[in-house]
This record gives structure tokens, C-alpha cells and sequence, in this order.
């Protein structure tokens, strides 16, 4: 079937099965593969992507189903080729991975959670994240890594007291 | 050596290279490659924990569209060598897809191609396998009765290895001690269950004969395992080592899936993709860590010196043989781990149920064997009524 996607700010036209998921339209059609398969059930949240800035998993939704309603991938939220976001570039700070298959998603979840609350305590961060899993990390370095965003975010473009 | 406070670390902060891609969704995945004209592979897998394979029927597979060709485990056995195993057991063959009989649930038993995976596991749903349930052993100690069924009759029994080492005088030192203290301690089968599954890419090029393989691999020996089995020389296996890997905890093996992907690729004409799912996955990837059952008995005196121990360690390995028996060897280097014990008899036997295939979890030839001498040593100062860390210290 036909459908209109609004894909981080562009619109594509596609020819979809009614079958396919939101994660594999991504993936296999519009080659963005940043958001990733785990276990394709709503576990691991590997697939997250965001869904009018909700972090949401791509694997339960059909691709049908996102006509309308503005989606945003990894690809999405990195400012331009070779750049990060003040998100990305605090994961890279703390090392908040190890073989980086979560990564992309922890950091779209990340996304979410800052839009809405600039200032998040450690409980907040891991209750943002407790539905993407690692399993390299110890998820310590993820957590340092949004705190450490949250502060950079914070302090930008603060006015400074001159003497 | 030098106090704390002259200690200084080596490395400063720095950043990893590779993290700049990761945080960008530019990670290079196995999935992430795209060759053109990539066929995708959907497994059918045997529903019995033991079962003999009457027939295979892919007549009605065959007729959908967008499906390509049906491997079953006849064609590919006569085809390639059994994969490497390490033990001198010639009649426990093992092979990418059951062969006349299927030995756990979960085993793959017949490949399915076509055009995308979604059609390929379409079309895995209408092959007909007719099976005849057999019986089946999952306990190791079980395993080892007389009377047990046997997981490879040609084998005989059920022990792949049964090895004894003995350094300095056990009975000796057994009999000069006043106490003695036995143990049981069960170290149960897990997973390490990366976020990233199985998969690999295999492309065979006849006019270079050189198959190119993308893999999500971590395997010593990878490229020699693929050609022996597939008899192709090890110069034209090319392994693609700029394939990031999504966690691997040790069980990223994947011979078995690439041999089956490689055979198919020079079969087909073009290049063959499987990317496990998670049921796959957890299944018949072969991916289960060890299981291991260990009777533990020490000779010591009433001031808590440990003279003696003896260790039998009883391994069900699974199915086939992985990297299990060959592990059980591993901790013969420390035995006794960070103890002074003068003398040991450790005994290695490795069995085989119909349980799913091990592979190496965790480097998992010592973990097991030090929680079994840890919980031996806690249970000595137990005895003793010392306090176990200062005990293990002491010791």
C-alpha cells in the first residue's frame, strides 16, 4: 500500500506492506539504520525512535501506523555530517557505551528526556532509560553521560556576571 | 613495592575512536550491510527434543513467490565436512543443519531463501517434516546410566571426555588429615544474550573463487573453520574485519551459520544473508553458556590448612560438541586458584544430552570451577567456625 511518512522533517512516499513494521520500513527502505532489530517484541528498545518526541519502539508499530505523525531517527538529531549534538557528544565524553548497539536508541531516549525536563535527578534518568537495555555497560557511564548533557544544555548561553 | 601514593596511572582521559559513529547511528552492524541482490535465510527448526527426520517436503515452499531454494540437512551433509570440534569423537558429527536426526528442540533442520526474510519465514511455515519422536536425555547425571538413551548412537554412550589430572600425593595427604568435607555445587546453563543477535553476509565470487563474508564474529580460527568445512582453501575465505559487533560476551562463534551461508552462496549465485531472530537466537544459535555439576571434597586439619582436593567436574554440554569439553580443560592451570593446596585430583567428564549447543559465555572455563573451590573454602571455615574471608586470606 501507498503511504506518507514524515520523516525527520521530510516528507517520503512509499509502497509499504500492511505487515511492515515501523523498524524494518526504516531500515530496509529508507536505509536509516541507525535505529536497530534486538529482539523484536518491545524488550530491548534498541529500535526506539522518536514519535512526535516521544520515545517510542519501532519494532510494535506498522509503518501504516506513523502516517501523520512526525518521526524522528538517530540520523534526525545529529546536527550534520561529522557533527554531534550536545547529547551525543557527552556520551562520547563519559565512554556511556561499549559496542554501541544501544547507543543510537539510549540517545534518542535521552533527546526525550532533556526536551522535557532540563534538570533531571538520577532516579529520572534511569527511569528515562529502564526500557533500553545494555548489556555491556553497567549503564553507570549512560546515566553520567545524560546528567553531564543536562549540565552542558543547562549552562549554555547562561549570562555571565562580569566583574 | 612502591606505596599508593607514588602510583600513577598510565592513560589520561581520552576519547574512543569508535564512539563518534556509535552516537551517530553510523555504526557498520552485519545488518547494516547491503550488497546488491542479497538473499535472505529463515530457519525451520525441529519442534522435538529428539526425533528422527523421516522426510522433508518443500514442494508447496518452493511454488510461492519470491522464494528461491529449500536446504535441507542431506544436501549439505554430503556437500561440506562436520564442523571442527576439537575432540577425537568422529561419530558425534556436527553440521549446520540436522542430518537423518535431530538432537534439541530449537535445531536447525531445513534453510529456507527468497527475497526478503519476511518471505523466507512465509515460506518456512509451509515446509512439511515429517519427524519420528525419539527418546531424549536432558540431565547429565542421567546421561550417564547404562540405561540412558543415547544422543549419537554410532558414539556408543553419552561421554564425549572423561579425563583425570592428578598433581602430587591425594591419597597421601587425604589420609595423613583429620577432617574431610564434601560438597555438591551446580553451576546452571545462562546466556549472555547480546542485544545484537547472530548474523552474517556471505558472498561467493566464482571468478576470483574467493568467498567474501561479513560476520558479527568473535572467532579465532574463523576463516580455517569456514574453508575445511566448505573444502575450499583457507585463501579464499576473506573475513571482513570492519563489521562492528553488537556485544558478543563470547558466543559470537558463527561457524555454523556461515558455513551454511557459504554453501548456499556458491550454490545460489548471489549473496546470502541470515540475520538470526531472537527465537533463533536463543534456541539453536547455539549460544548457551555451561552447565556443570561439581563434587568437591577436601582434606584439611583443625587449624584450617588445606592439604588436599578432589574435584570432579560433570559438564552437559548440549547436543554437539561446542567449546564446552575443550573448556573443562581450561582451569588445570589453576586449579586451586589463589589457595596452597599441595595436592589435587581434578576429573573432566563432558556429556551429551539433547539440550541446546554451548559455546564459550564468558571465557567459561574458570568461572564455574572457581565458584565451586570458593564455596568449598567458605564452607571449610564454616566448619572451622572462622570467619571465611579471614580464612581465605589466611590460606
Amino acid at each position: 500500500m501507498r503511504i506518507e511518512l514524515d520523516i525527520n522533517g521530510t516528507l517520503r512516499e512509499l509502497d509499504v506492506e500492511p505487515r511492515t513494521t515501523l523498524l524494518d520500513c526504516l531500515r530496509d527502505q529508507l536505509q536509516l539504520t541507525g535505529a536497530h532489530a534486538g529482539c523484536e517484541h518491545g524488550v530491548c528498545g534498541a529500535c526506539t525512535v522518536l514519535f512526535d518526541g516521544v520515545a517510542v519502539r519501532s519494532c510494535l508499530m506498522f509503518a501504516v501506523q506513523a502516517q501523520g505523525t512526525p518521526v524522528r531517527t538517530i540520523e534526525g538529531v545529529t546536527p550534520g555530517p561529522g557533527e554531534m549534538s550536545v547529547i551525543q557528544d557527552a556520551f562520547c565524553e563519559t565512554h556511556g557505551m561499549q559496542c554501541g548497539y544501544c547507543t543510537p536508541a539510549m540517545i534518542l531516549v535521552a533527546h526525550s528526556l532533556l526536551a522535557d525536563n532540563p534538570a533531571p535527578t538520577r532516579e529520572e534518568i534511569v527511569e528515562a532509560i529502564s526500557g533500553n537495555l545494555c548489556r555491556c555497560t553497567g549503564y553507570a557511564q549512560i546515566v553520567e553521560a545524560i546528567a553531564l548533557a543536562a549540565e552542558r544544555m543547562r549552562s549554555a548561553n547562561r549570562p555571565v556576571t562580569l566583574k | 613495592m612502591s606505596a599508593p601514593h607514588n602510583f600513577r596511572f598510565v592513560a589520561t582521559d581520552r576519547r574512543v575512536r569508535e564512539d563518534r559513529r556509535f552516537v551517530a547511528g553510523k555504526g557498520k552492524f552485519v545488518a547494516d550491510i547491503n550488497l546488491p541482490n542479497t538473499k535472505h535465510v529463515a530457519l525451520v527448526t525441529c519442534p522435538h527434543a529428539a526425533a528422527r527426520i523421516v522426510s522433508v517436503d518443500a514442494s508447496r515452499a518452493l511454488k510461492m513467490p519470491g522464494v528461491h531454494y529449500v536446504l535441507d540437512g542431506a544436501e549439505l551433509a554430503a556437500a561440506t565436512l562436520p564442523l571442527m570440534t576439537g575432540l577425537d569423537t568422529p561419530n558425534v558429527p556436527r553440521r549446520p543443519l540436522a542430518f537423518e536426526v535431530a538432537r534439541y528442540s530449537g535445531e536447525w533442520v531445513a534453510a529456507v531463501v527468497a527475497d526478503t526474510r519476511a518471505l523466507a519465514e512465509d515460506a518456512a511455515e509451509e515446509i512439511d517434516i515429517e519427524y519420528e519422536a525419539l527418546p531424549f536425555v536432558l540431565d547429565a547425571e542421567q546421561a550417564l546410566e547404562r540405561t540412558s538413551p543415547l544422543v549419537h548412537e554410532a558414539h556408543g554412550s553419552n561421554v564425549l571426555l572423561d579425563k583425570t589430572f592428578v598433581w602430587g600425593e591425594v591419597d597421601k595427604d587425604f589420609a595423613a588429615s583429620t577432617r574431610k568435607l564434601s560438597l555438591r555445587v551446580k553451576w546452571g546453563r545462562s546466556s549472555t544474550v547480546p542485544i545484537e543477535t547472530f548474523g552474517v553476509v556471505a558472498s561467493w565470487d566464482p571468478w576470483r573463487d574467493m568467498l567474501d563474508v561479513y560476520a558479527s564474529i568473535q572467532m579465532p580460527r574463523y576463516a580455517d573453520q569456514i574453508g575445511i568445512a566448505l573444502k575450499i582453501p583457507v585463501t579464499s575465505v576473506r573475513v571482513h574485519h570492519d563489521v562492528d559487533v553488537g556485544g558478543s560476551y563470547g558466543v559470537k562463534r558463527g561457524i555454523k551459520h556461515t558455513v551454511l551461508c557459504g554453501y548456499l552462496s556458491r550454490r545460489l549465485g548471489f549473496p546470502i544473508r541470515l540475520i538470526e531472530d531472537r527465537l533463533e537466537n536463543m534456541r539453536g544459535g547455539d549460544a548457551h553458556g555451561p552447565e556443570r555439576l561439581f563434587d568437591v571434597e577436601v582434606a584439611f586439619d583443625d587449624a584450617g590448612i588445606v592439604r588436599s582436593m578432589k574435584m570432579r567436574a560433570l559438564e552437559n554440554v548440549g547436543a554437539y560438541a561446542g567449546r564446552s569439553p575443550f573448556q573443562l580443560g581450561k582451569p588445570i592451570g589453576a586449579i586451586v586458584g589463589p589457595y596452597k593446596i599441595k595436592s589435587v585430583k581434578y576429573q573432566a567428564i563432558a556429556v551429551v544430552t539433547n539440550k541446546t549447543t554451548q559455546d564459550a559465555v564468558r571465557g567459561f572455563g574458570q568461572a564455574p570451577t572457581n565458584l565451586a573451590l570458593e564455596r568449598v573454602m567458605d564452607e571449610v571455615a564454616n566448619v572451622l567456625g572462622l570467619d571465611p574471608i579471614e580464612f581465605a586470606g589466611a590460606t
